[in-house]
This record gives C-alpha cells, structure tokens and sequence, in this order.
C-alpha cells in the first residue's frame, strides 16, 4: 500500500525557485514539458560564467582545468545519481532525444542489419520512434510495436511474443509515459528481453524526475534523460550505455575532443566517453546539471514520491467531478505518476489551455509528441496537468473550477 | 479584446455552412500538425466564380470560427478574389489579437481556401512555411 503521509516542506521548497515567486498567479503544471530551476542552479551558473569559465579539455592553464574539473564532476554526479558503475559510462549530449538519436546513428546503424527488429510501444515519444524509423528507411530493419491496453499497461503477452521471434535486437521503451503517468515494470520488462538476447534501452526523460532510477539494478543497456527535467538547465542531459557497447559503437558525431590522432588520410577515435562529445560540450550547463543534481539529491526520493501521489489523487479527484471529462491512462491514481491527460467532450485542449494561461495556469495541450499514442486512443490532441514536488494541492484543486470556467466560456 | 470574443464563440458555437454542398466542384483536407485540427472545404465553382461552398472538420475554436467566418464572403466571389485573400485579411476577418501559439489555428482556414483553389487550378500547393513568410512581409 502506498503511503501518502507526506514530510516534503513544500512552502519551503517553492521559496527556492524564483519563477515561483510572481506576484500574479502562475500555477505551473508543465514540468513533463522542462521544469522550473532553484535558486542553486542559476547561482551556480552564474558564479561559474563569471569567475571560472574557459573551455574544456583543452588549454594548459588553471582556468581550463578548473573548468575540466567541474565538467568532469557532472559526470560523476550523473554517474552517481543513476548509479553507474563506472564514469565512463556517461555521455554527455543536448537531451534525451539526442541520446536516443546517438543510440540509433552509432549502435544502431554499425550493428543492425536488414532483418533486425527494434521493438518500440505504443506509449512512445517521437524522440524515441523517429531514430528508428530513419534507420528503417536507411538500413531496411523492421520496426515492430507493443500494444497496451486501454489504460496503458504494455501488453505483456504480446511483449513475450515478439521477443520470441528472435530477431529483436533492442527493445527501446519509456521508464514513465509522458502522457498517460503510467510507469511499465522495466526492471522485469529488461530481464526479461535479456533473456531473448535483446538489448534495451530506456527512456527515462519523464521518470529521472520522479524516482530513483540505478542502471545496475536495472540492467538496461542503455538509458537516456534530460537535464531540464531534474530542475537542471536546458542543453544537457546524459546517456548512459555499458561500457563494454561503448567500446564497439563507432563516434557518433565528428570534430574536436573525439579524436586521439587526426592524419590526412584518416584518424583514430579517442576512449569512451569523449569518442561521443565532439566539439565544445555544455560546460555550464554541465555546472548547472551538477547543482540540480546535487539539490535533488538532499530531498528523499520517499518523500517526493509520496507528495507527487498525493498531488495525484488530488488531480484524479478534481478532473473526475468535472462534467464531461474523460481521464486516459491509469483508472486508478495509485498506477499514475508524474502526469495525468485528459480530454473534455465540450472543449478542445487547445482552447481550455487558452483560457486556462489566461489564468495563470500552465498546462500542455497537444499531442504531447507521441502521435501513434493518441492515434491508437482516438483522439487528435488532450491536455496535460503534470506534477513536480513544487507543486501544491491546493494549486491541483484549483484547478477544477478553472476548468468549469473555460468551458463555460467555450459553450455558453 | 479578447482572443474568445462573442463574435468567435457565437461562430464556434453555431457554424455557418457546416455541410457538404451538391456537386461540388473540388475539395481539399488541410490539417494542423500540431494539434491535430482539420478542415475540408467544397467548393462549387462555375465560369471561375464560387458559387456554393461548405466544410466539415473539427478543432480548436479559433479554427472552426475561422473558417466558419470566412465561408461566409466566399459565396459569389471571384476565384481570383478568393486567392489573393491574405493573412492580413484573415487576421482582420477574426478581428481578434493573435498570439504566435495561435497563429497556425488562425491561419488554417485560409491554407485551406488557398490550397483548394490551387488543386483546382492543378499548381503546386501551398506551405505554412510560405503562408507564414507572407504574413511576416
């Protein structure tokens, strides 16, 4: 049973993100979308610029290497924060979907061949499903889709029965859907694939924020995520893949960094993780990464996660006395993390959206970028109520008479 | 003024010529990649004038008032009136402030005339790329 008896200071968390502070009302529930940045962050950032900066890597000079240094304990942060063996086994890249793309144009492209199957599910971001599909076009591989059912669980008999077929190379899924909060068993789901002799890659963009994700009890081969959705900046996130992949994978991009040995006719990659980071990586965004981390990391994972499913009963409580409104996903709250979508049959999301900003209220409407997702439920588009640990329930309960608000205005 | 002015709610609320029209001379679909927002839009056309017209689709307000709006004036115009119509003139057809997230919802209606007509006349159709470059000019 879960628990919901919550010891987060919320008040005391909010105070620390200047965002949060106007003194018109911003009730922010897009985090799924980037979420906001504490005062440590841009702080850190900011002191970095000023005092620190120089590139990476690169000059003989104490600025530089103080500079290496603190792009060099990003990494260990990342690597400590999802609990990778080893440092080399983070690559440093603009975001998930870059990680992904890296995944696809290096591993992907050397190894697989016409007649290898990527299997994706349903619940996919385009981040993950439009690598594949150029590699598709490209190389001739099939790939293959996982169904769910109508609450969004992976369809696990269909799962056993792909795998079987023998010729799915990796298995590539979300850790947490970004648009129906439901969270597939991926520890079970990996072992399982392994067992097939399929590798698998994780999408963790949504998920990083909202659990403790460790890559060794996992075992996921790979594992992608974004800066900006553990209250880091924009421009960095991270790929993890063992080391022993990152040996065999051919560079991703070509440049400076990447190299040991450039001739005329040729060169030589340098080790992983730089063979993957050519030209100037994110060296502040690096420094920003590593505060957000390391702020992140003072709170309970026990305690974010019994807020934010505090948060959601509040939600599924406060969108399901409202007229007309259909919740996807998860029938019950307890299954749902991190976000929650829905739609209203007298209102399109683009309008409620609308006149919800108008309020001051944040909410994505959309496709949320997974298009064979809301084409496999029926539906052009939904809105998005998405929950972060500063978030509120009383933010959440509010949200309702918005709500019966616009679409009052909507039909009249 | 409000983006959710009267005048936009009472043409989302009571479409004008929402239907398919008899012996339509040419129809076209142009959707909104965005969010999934679609009109189709008939056209009766005779000695280059058009001379009955309708649509069908579903989406946002502001797309379904627009193009509720604009079929209105189309009847008995010109063909060559009609697709010389410009985002300026859409914009002062909904006479309501846009916002750049909205401007694919407002425009649509009009992507949808010009390229209706250009399937008719058998040219290239038209870009969002090339309708928003116009709009910019």
């Amino acid at each position: 049973m879960l628990s919901l008896c919550v010891s987060l200071d919320v008040t005391a968390i909010r105070r620390q993100f200047p965002a949060l502070q106007k003194s018109e009302q911003f009730v922010y529930l897009d985090t799924a979308a980037s979420a906001q940045k504490p005062e440590t962050v841009l702080r850190a950032m900011d002191a970095f610029s000023r005092q620190q900066y120089a590139n990476v890597h690169r000059g003989l000079y104490p600025h530089s290497d103080e500079a290496t240094d603190r792009y060099e304990l990003a990494r260990e942060s990342v690597r400590s924060f999802v609990n990778a063996q080893h440092r080399a086994e983070i690559i440093f890249t603009k975001g998930t979907t870059e990680s992904l793309n890296l995944i696809a144009r290096s591993w992907g492209h050397a190894t697989l061949k016409k007649g290898d199957a990527v299997a994706l599910t349903l619940l996919e971001h385009h981040s993950n499903i439009v690598p594949w599909l150029q590699l598709k076009e490209e190389k001739g591989i099939e790939v293959v889709w996982i169904g769910i059912d109508e609450q969004g669980h992976v369809d696990r008999k269909e799962l056993s029965r792909i795998l079987r077929k023998g010729n799915i190379r990796l298995l590539s899924m979300t850790g947490l859907s970004n648009v129906l909060g439901i969270r597939p068993p991926i520890a079970d789901i990996i072992a399982e694939a392994h067992r097939s002799e399929a590798l698998v890659a994780i999408d963790a963009a949504q998920l990083i924020g909202h659990h403790a994700v460790s890559v060794q009890e996992l075992d996921c081969d790979f594992l992608a995520f974004s800066g900006h959705k553990v209250y880091g900046p924009t421009g960095i996130g991270a790929l993890y893949a063992k080391r022993e992949l990152l040996r065999s994978m051919p560079p991703f991009l070509g440049g400076g960094m990447m190299i040991r040995e450039v001739r005329q006719d040729g060169f030589i990659a340098a080790d992983a993780p730089q063979k993957f980071e050519a030209g100037t990586p994110p060296i502040i965004e690096a420094v920003g990464l590593t505060a957000a981390l390391e702020w992140l990391g003072k709170i309970q994972w026990k305690d974010i996660e019994a807020h934010e499913a505090a948060l959601m009963k509040t939600a599924y409580a406060t969108l399901k006395t409202i007229p007309g409104v259909r919740i996807l996903g998860p029938r019950r709250f307890e299954e749902a993390c991190g976000c929650v979508s829905f739609v209203c049959e007298s209102a399109h999301p683009h309008d409620l959206s609308e006149l919800l900003g108008q309020e001051g209220f944040c909410l994505r409407a959309g496709h949320h970028c997974a298009q064979p997702l809301h084409e496999h439920l029926g539906i052009p588009a939904s809105l998005r109520v998405s929950l972060a640990l500063y978030n509120t329930e009383e933010e959440v309960r509010s949200l309702g008479p918005a709500i019966m608000r616009a679409v009052k205005t909507l039909i009249g | 003024m409000d983006l959710y002015a009267e005048h936009i709610l009472e043409h989302h609320r009571h479409p004008r010529q929402k239907s398919p029209i008899a012996n339509r001379t040419i129809e076209h679909t142009e959707n909104n990649p965005a969010c999934g927002d679609a009109i189709t839009l008939e056209l009766k056309i005779v000695k280059e004038m058009i001379t009955d017209c309708g649509w069908g689709g579903s989406g946002c307000a502001l797309s379904q008032a627009g193009i509720s709006m604009l079929v209105e004036k189309l009847k008995q115009m010109p063909i060559e009136d009609a697709i010389s119509l410009s985002p300026e003139d859409m914009r002062a057809l909904l006479g309501v402030p846009l916002t750049t997230r909205r401007l694919q919802c407002a425009f649509l209606p009009l992507l949808t005339l010009r390229n209706v007509i250009r399937k008719w006349k058998g040219k290239p159709l038209q870009t969002w790329a090339e309708l928003f470059e116009e709009d910019l000019a």
